[in-house]
């Protein structure tokens, strides 16, 4: 009995060194090139897997809308932090694959996308900014764990930028309308007339 | 009898445990490997890799690897050699010499932001200006809220390239009947094309990884191909396109306000679920062949019931009534409408996105 004790417990310990081994994706050592924001994005577009720090720099652009020039994984990381885009736990180098959740949670947070009634009683969580963000247009759904392709993430930023695009121009059209004259409305009548 | 069964049973595991301690070694040898080595990771794909490695070359290991930190970032290294992919024989686009020697297929008329251009995969990528002329190869490539405009044959044809877009200038000659053949390769992002017909005939397509979209002479067309969400063709005021999806070949023609997706399906605008607006996709995607064989098949189909056919009766099953029989043996024998000049995925002559290695 002691023996298929042994057994047993060496068998779980082999299962164990297998899930973590085969689980385990080496880290993308370096950061990818980026002359500027074109450099960067072309380079991305790639790569098979974006790292986190290629997710912490693409998002730090969104962050500086004018700006070109592409900023290092960490600074980005710490801009990222400071504006709450990121919690501060998440990996500070960068290397890992960039999952969808991760950059679900970063986009959401960086467009201040509240969301739907779950977002805003529980607060942003990866699975529910996969979500928002399926269903804002911005990413395809799926699995918060699975990884994204550089192709994707330079798409996702794109998006990202119409809309943030989209959404400044909203919030200076009212403003602009209401200084603008407004157009003379037809007569009633006129439009009834015409109708009959 | 105790004995013997736990002892087979100890065998058994014994010859478990060896297969699984087998193969958890295997990736676990392979991490030690590569961060022994500082350059190589091995389950990474081959063009994830490729960029740090060029990075280590040029002294940009990481923290991790034991190597110093670099002092320099990034931006000042000079352009890397192409990704992984590149093959410059397969390649439309030649070497930075061969390409100064050509005739210029198009001329910048108009751009904002950071756009680049570069004359070949080996030459180095440069700023854009207004009045740049660009040679039948050049790769253009524009960055975030960037954008530029490119004129072909005396403007004839223009293209506008948005924001996060790299393209190829594929082809660009004159033919001896005096078409002007163009081809563009959109590797990632959206363009608007002009592409006039009445001052000279021209012979123009542009090639995603998915679809091709070809063109004769026609009003504004968008082309956007993401990596995600795919291509998407959309044709805006007038005239007519084809597009095909380059991996099954399947052609359809896009009449204007019509958008196409690779999946050769047309997108039903204004459709709402609780009007009854007869609206359909007359051949759902279908040949007029397979379109004819399943309306005569008995179909088990009992889907909404209530649309009608351009011949009048049902579309949703059963055999076809004499006027949607009467509707399609018409559109048989007429003969098919040209979907743009050419079909460029079965052209020869023009290579597919796949075949230029980009």
């Amino acid at each position: 009995m002691n023996r298929l004790l042994i057994l047993t417990a060496t068998m779980v310990i082999g299962f164990c060194s297998v899930g973590l081994g085969g689980c385990q994706v080496p880290p993308m050592r370096g950061e990818t090139p980026a002359a500027n924001d074109a450099d960067f994005f072309m380079n991305l577009a790639y790569k098979d897997v974006a790292s986190l720090g290629d997710g912490y720099r693409a998002v730090a652009l969104l962050q500086k809308p004018g700006s070109t020039e592409v900023m290092p994984t960490a600074q980005a990381r710490d801009l990222l932090v400071e504006r709450n885009a990121v919690p501060r736990s998440w990996d500070a180098g960068g290397e890992k694959p960039l999952t969808k959740g991760e950059l679900a949670y970063m986009i959401c947070q960086s467009l201040e996308i509240k969301g739907g009634v779950t977002m805003r009683v529980f607060g942003p969580s990866q699975r529910y900014c996969l979500f928002e963000a399926a269903y804002q247009e911005l990413m395809l759904g799926g699995a918060t764990d699975q990884y994204v392709t550089g192709g994707e993430l330079v798409s996702t930023i794109d998006r990202a930028d119409r809309y943030l695009q989209n959404r400044q121009q909203g919030e200076e059209l009212p403003a602009a309308s209401l200084d603008a004259e407004q157009p003379p409305v037809a007569p009633v009548e006129e439009a009834v007339e015409g109708d009959d | 009898m105790i004995n013997v069964g736990s002892m087979k049973l100890l065998k058994i595991s014994a010859w478990l445990l060896a297969a699984i301690l087998l193969i958890a070694a295997g990736p676990v040898m392979a991490q030690q490997a590569a961060s022994d080595d500082g350059a190589e990771a091995v389950e990474v794909p081959a063009e994830a890799v490729e960029v740090p490695a060029e990075a280590v070359d040029q002294g940009q290991a990481s923290p991790a690897a034991g190597q110093p930190t670099p002092a320099a970032p990034a931006a000042e290294e000079p352009d890397q050699a192409p990704p992984a992919g590149a093959d410059d024989a397969a390649a439309p686009a030649g070497g930075a010499a061969d390409e100064a020697e050509k005739d210029p297929a198009c001329r910048v008329v108009r751009l904002n932001g950071t756009v680049q251009w570069r004359a070949g995969d080996k030459a180095p990528w440069q700023a854009a200006a207004e009045g740049t002329e660009l040679a039948t190869g050049s790769d253009i490539r524009t960055g975030r809220r960037a954008g530029c405009t490119l004129a072909f044959d005396q403007g004839s044809s223009m293209v506008e390239l948005e924001a996060l877009t790299i393209i190829r200038i594929g082809e660009f000659q004159r033919q001896p009947d005096g078409k002007v053949r163009t081809r563009l390769y959109l590797k990632l992002g959206s363009t608007k094309s002009i592409v006039e017909k009445t001052r000279m005939e021209s012979d123009f397509a542009i090639i995603t990884p998915q679809a091709t979209m070809a063109v004769q002479g026609t009003d504004v067309i968008q082309t956007t191909h993401r990596p995600d969400f795919g291509t998407r063709i959309a044709l805006s005021n007038s005239g007519r396109i084809g597009v095909t999806n380059n991996q099954t070949g399947r052609s359809r023609g896009l009449r204007p306000g019509d958008a196409i997706t690779n999946q050769m399906l047309l997108a039903i605008e204004n459709a709402q679920f609780n009007t009854a607006v007869p609206v359909f996709d007359l051949n759902g995607g279908l040949t007029q062949n397979e379109q004819y064989s399943i309306l005569r098949g008995p179909q088990g189909f009992s889907g909404v019931g209530t649309q009608t056919g351009p011949g009048g009766g049902s579309l949703t099953g059963g055999s076809p009534t004499f006027g949607q029989q009467e509707f399609l043996l018409q559109q048989q024998q007429q003969p098919e409408e040209p979907s743009g000049t050419d079909d460029p995925a079965g052209d020869p002559e023009s290579p597919g996105f796949e075949e230029t290695g980009w």
